[in-house]
């Protein structure tokens, strides 16, 4: 964490410590984070990890237990929490909203909430809202009639009524056909070509890798990892290698365990993996995988070849967020 | 704010340092909780419920006051003790008029007062636990608590429309009432007298005991949908509550009072007077004494600054909890 002024007000939103217990349950662990101007910042972890809890936290909705929450550099406490949330626009989980209402009501409801007064501006706003997630030609019915992605839809809609610099968005695609999906990650790319900052929640992390600038990933309640997608992949980037023979494998175990002690001690993370579905399977069943960046092949060719092993395939692999995500987050696929 | 429109949306929704006061904010929410009680389709049966057993009551001292005159003035040839012609006829008049009266502008407040202060007070509990305890059930907390409003402000919010509710309700009864006792009163020989300045004040202060009353319970109806986290807990705490102090207040204490003896008894027949009820009604008897005595057949007059400290400890207690409750607890809904 940097104490820059010009690093401190590029965050637009800084946990440190956070902490929630219910009870006995530690919901929350001292998870300190840091969403910065302009990110599409992706929050993942399992169900139960202590997303919701955090977003509820930053959004006063649930009390932290312990640590602090900043919000476009200030501290958020009870005499500014109003003004900072009025740049906040949110959805948390299902959206909530009043059944008996129409759409248009609702976000009239909402906008009230959010302190806009009753004014043309304010309708001509909502109406452009409905029009935008397209809900325009139902604006006048009643919300319990609305199917769970016309509902999501007019959650974006009321997180948009206050052109907020900072959106929360809890998992925003459930329950929204493909095209839906496609829409909201469109709008999602759109709002941060213009300058606001997107805070995503998913499970869907084939969308979050494909919108988010910068994701954090937490397990039981704590920080795994954080910072960019293309950063965080590529420090998990390995090369893995295929033998004509089992034998061959085994002797460059041998060769490339002596290097890593001596001459390469760039050259870690040695072991054995099997081939990913559909890739070519070697005699044996196994790859040899180096924990190594790809500018590193010629390197290890020459190690091997110097000591007369030659390899058959040599390939650069860099793990998808999902993979990575169940690393982290899955005992038996991070042990 | 972000600069530019968002994914082109033109108007401009918040002027820049044009935010509303905390108070202007509070009374948004005063009116979008009036708002959301009137649109509920459950506000609009209770309040036809409301005229409709108002109606129907009318329409019994209608048939009361006929039946009365359709009553022969001459005794059975073989009854007893039968009191002469002149004495039955003279009788019957005195309860046409009693009646006719009963209907009749001013003293039909009476009837509007003791109706308002019985079914006025269901509709209540029921309208803001549902207006309080729905906020848990449809889980819209998290639409006004994250754009900045507080706790207190949400509460508040409730709260003063809860005030404003119980107010619309007694006010609207009493125009009924007004109706009722310049139309069929008239209609039944009730003579309509008018009001002087006196009698003018103590109608307004009547008027406004009852929404008071009214308002008592509502509180309840707040602090137990707070409490439930929903409106059925709301509902049914604040009518449990009606009932069980009706129940306690005339049937149990007045029992115990007469199975034991002496200083006990007398302790015993008092504690009713320490009970939400009897502290609010007796604020009403107080306030529609004289001149025109809307009150009369009101509850025994407890001392009138022993009710209203009562009262204003009920409602402080009420408030104070819901809020202690509201703001100490995460919203997880």
């Amino acid at each position: 964490m940097s104490d820059s002024t010009d690093e401190t007000s590029a965050v637009v939103l800084r946990t440190s410590s956070l902490t929630k217990r219910f009870g006995e349950r530690t919901a929350v662990n001292a998870l300190s984070m840091e969403v910065h101007r302009g990110d599409v910042f992706g929050l993942l972890g399992p169900n139960g990890s202590g997303k919701t809890t955090t977003l509820r936290m930053v959004l006063g909705l649930v009390w932290p237990t312990g640590g602090d929450i900043a919000l476009f550099g200030e501290h958020v406490s009870a005499a500014n929490r109003r003004e900072l949330l009025r740049r906040v626009g949110a959805i948390i989980e299902q959206p909530a909203f009043y059944p008996y209402l129409t759409g248009r009501e609702n976000l009239r409801t909402v906008s009230r909430f959010a302190g806009l007064a009753a004014s043309d501006a304010t309708r001509k706003r909502i109406d452009e809202a409905l029009e935008l997630v397209g809900l325009a030609l139902r604006a006048q019915d009643s919300y319990k009639t609305y199917s769970l992605g016309m509902k999501q839809r007019l959650g974006i809609a009321a997180a948009l009524l206050t052109e907020p610099d900072l959106i929360l968005l809890d998992e925003p695609t459930n329950g929204l056909d493909p095209a839906g999906m496609v829409e909201v990650r469109g709008l999602i790319q759109q709002l941060s070509a213009q300058g606001v900052t997107v805070l995503l929640s998913s499970h869907l992390l084939y969308e979050v890798q494909q919108v988010c600038t910068r994701v954090a990933i937490i397990n039981q309640g704590s920080v795994v990892a954080q910072g960019k997608v293309t950063e965080l992949l590529s420090s998990q980037a390995s090369l893995v290698m295929g033998f004509a023979e089992p034998a061959i494998a085994e002797q460059a175990m041998r060769v490339l365990t002596e290097a890593s002690q001596s001459a390469a001690p760039w050259l870690q993370g040695l072991s054995y993996v099997a081939p990913e579905s559909g890739a070519w399977t070697p005699p044996g069943g196994w790859l040899l995988r180096a924990d190594a960046p790809p500018e590193r092949a010629p390197d290890i060719t020459a190690l091997l070849a110097a000591q007369g092993v030659y390899v058959a395939e040599l390939r650069h692999r860099e793990l998808s967020l999902e993979q990575y995500f169940l690393q982290l987050t899955t005992p038996e696929q991070g042990a | 704010m972000a600069s530019g429109n968002i994914t082109g949306l033109t108007a401009a929704p918040v002027e820049a340092g044009k935010a509303p006061s905390s108070l202007t904010q509070t009374w948004w929410l005063v009116r979008v909780n009036l708002f959301l009680a009137r649109r509920r389709v459950m506000s609009k049966v209770l309040g036809a419920l409301l005229v409709f057993f108002y109606v129907l009551i009318a329409g019994f001292v209608t048939l009361a006051y006929f039946s009365v005159k359709a009553s022969p003035t001459t005794c059975p040839p073989q009854a007893t003790g039968c009191p002469p012609p002149d004495q039955l006829a003279a009788l019957r008049q005195e309860q046409l008029i009693a009646i006719s009266n009963a209907v009749t502008f001013p003293h039909a407040f009476t009837v509007t007062g003791a109706y308002t202060q019985f079914m006025g007070v269901l509709i209540i509990c029921i309208m803001v636990g549902a207006l309080v305890g729905g906020e848990y059930g449809f889980g819209t907390h998290r639409l006004s608590l994250p754009r900045g409003l507080s706790r207190l402000q949400v509460l508040g919010g409730q709260v003063l429309a809860s005030a404003i509710m119980a107010l619309l309700i007694t006010v609207g009864l009493f125009l009924l009432g007004t109706l009722l006792g310049l139309t069929l009163g008239p209609a039944l020989g009730g003579n309509v007298q008018g009001l002087t300045l006196e009698g003018v004040r103590e109608l307004v202060v009547y008027c406004l005991a009852i929404a008071l009353y009214l308002f008592g319970y509502a509180m309840f109806a707040v602090l137990f949908a707070t409490l439930g986290r929903s409106a059925a807990a709301g509902i049914a705490g604040a009518i449990g509550l009606l009932f069980l102090e009706f129940v306690v207040v005339n049937i149990v204490f007045p029992i115990l009072a007469q199975v034991l003896s002496g200083d006990t008894a007398a302790r015993v027949a008092h504690i009713p007077d320490w009970f939400p009820g009897p502290n609010f009604g007796a604020l009403v008897t107080h306030a529609g004494e004289a001149p025109v005595a809307f009150s009369r057949g009101g509850q025994a007059g407890l001392d009138l600054t022993h009710a209203a400290l009562m009262t204003a400890l009920y409602i402080a207690a009420c408030l104070v909890g819901s809020y202690a409750l509201f703001r100490s607890r995460d919203v997880t809904d």
